[in-house]
């Protein structure tokens, strides 16, 4: 997996924002000169945990992020993944008191941008402001569609979905290509992600493989088939909402 | 800590479980066996069917079997 700059990285972020909103050239030039704090974070870690009152938001440069929401006996569940280029917690600029976890699944790194520079952007440009919103928006109908998948599909059906969203999401970023993208996740972290136990996941995988629909490999996934492996998910990515649209 | 392979072995052949999972010992590896084995039988339940026809190997990472699983040992059937 080809490693990112910082500047590429929020070129992916100005780019994602871009695909659903209007961005002029004025405030994609001020998001690219945001002061930024460069971080590696090692696998297996938080690097924003329960109960944090943030004063930043992490951009992915590098790697992979789950999100986990956590009970209060301290097991937790993840309820989102963020790629490369991906703003994960961008929320946490209007409710910086965090119930969740952010957490390194592979050796990653982000960009720490302060609030307040966020802030002041989304003042002096309004477009920042409502594409700021929007791509909130979208994490929000991504979860909505998850808990959808896990609550109403079968094992089957919801692993495919999620490797066919992965597929669009990571082609959407600018990374990947139509057969393959970069997904270093273990079985036991992607089994959480759809709520199957790792024994099951390995079992519909093996299915999916033998269909000869996708391959999940070690760090990556191959697809060998789209039309099916989006039939077998019912994936439709209407609420990914890839188009810009900011008609009233 | 160990890394435990759990292969199953059922009517639809051999399911290899080559990544395998980090587990602090056999004990737990016993329970997540135990665990996945119920939660793929759950989702055959669903589709409206039971076959117990089956085992799942708990291997190390040299692949030494270290227990078997038969499915029966999952659940409890009462049906007298």
């Amino acid at each position: 997996m080809a490693r990112c700059t910082t500047k590429e990285a929020v070129a992916m972020f100005i780019n994602r924002l871009a695909l659903r909103s209007p961005i002029g050239k004025q405030a994609q030039a001020a998001l690219l000169d945001l002061p930024a704090v460069s971080e590696i974070e090692d696998v297996e870690r938080d690097f924003v945990h329960v109960g944090d009152r943030l004063s930043h938001s992490c951009l992915v440069v590098d790697g992979l992020v789950a999100r986990f929401a956590q009970t209060q006996d301290g097991a937790r569940s993840v309820v989102a993944l963020h790629i490369p280029g991906d703003m994960g917690d961008l929320f946490s600029l209007v409710a910086p008191n965090v119930t969740w976890a952010l957490h390194a699944l592979c050796p990653t790194r982000i960009l720490r941008i302060p609030h307040h520079h966020l802030r002041e952007l989304a003042e002096q440009h309004p477009e920042l402001a409502t594409a700021f919103w929007r791509d909130n928006v979208v994490d929000a109908n991504i979860l909505a569609q998850w808990t959808v998948n896990i609550g109403r599909k079968d094992a089957r059906s919801t692993v495919a979905h999620l490797l066919a969203e992965m597929a669009v999401r990571h082609q959407a970023n600018g990374l990947g290509s139509d057969h393959e993208y970069g997904f270093p996740i273990t079985q036991a972290d992607l089994a959480d992600a759809v709520a199957l136990t790792p024994v099951h996941l390995n079992r519909v995988l093996k299915r999916l493989r033998e269909d000869a629909i996708v391959i999940k490999e070690n760090t990556s996934v191959r697809i060998m088939d789209f039309a099916r492996l989006a039939h077998a998910g019912e994936f439709d990515p209407a609420y990914l909402q890839l188009t810009c649209d900011d008609r009233p | 800590m160990p890394r435990f392979h759990l292969h199953i072995h059922n009517h639809l052949g051999e399911t290899r479980d080559e990544e395998g999972s980090v587990f602090a010992d056999l004990d737990i590896a016993h329970l997540k066996a135990i665990e996945g084995i119920r939660s793929f039988l759950s989702a055959e339940l669903l589709e409206g069917k039971l076959d117990l026809r089956g085992h799942l190997d708990i291997a190390d990472e040299a692949g030494a079997v270290l227990e078997r699983i038969d499915f029966h040992e999952a659940v409890i059937i009462c049906d007298a």
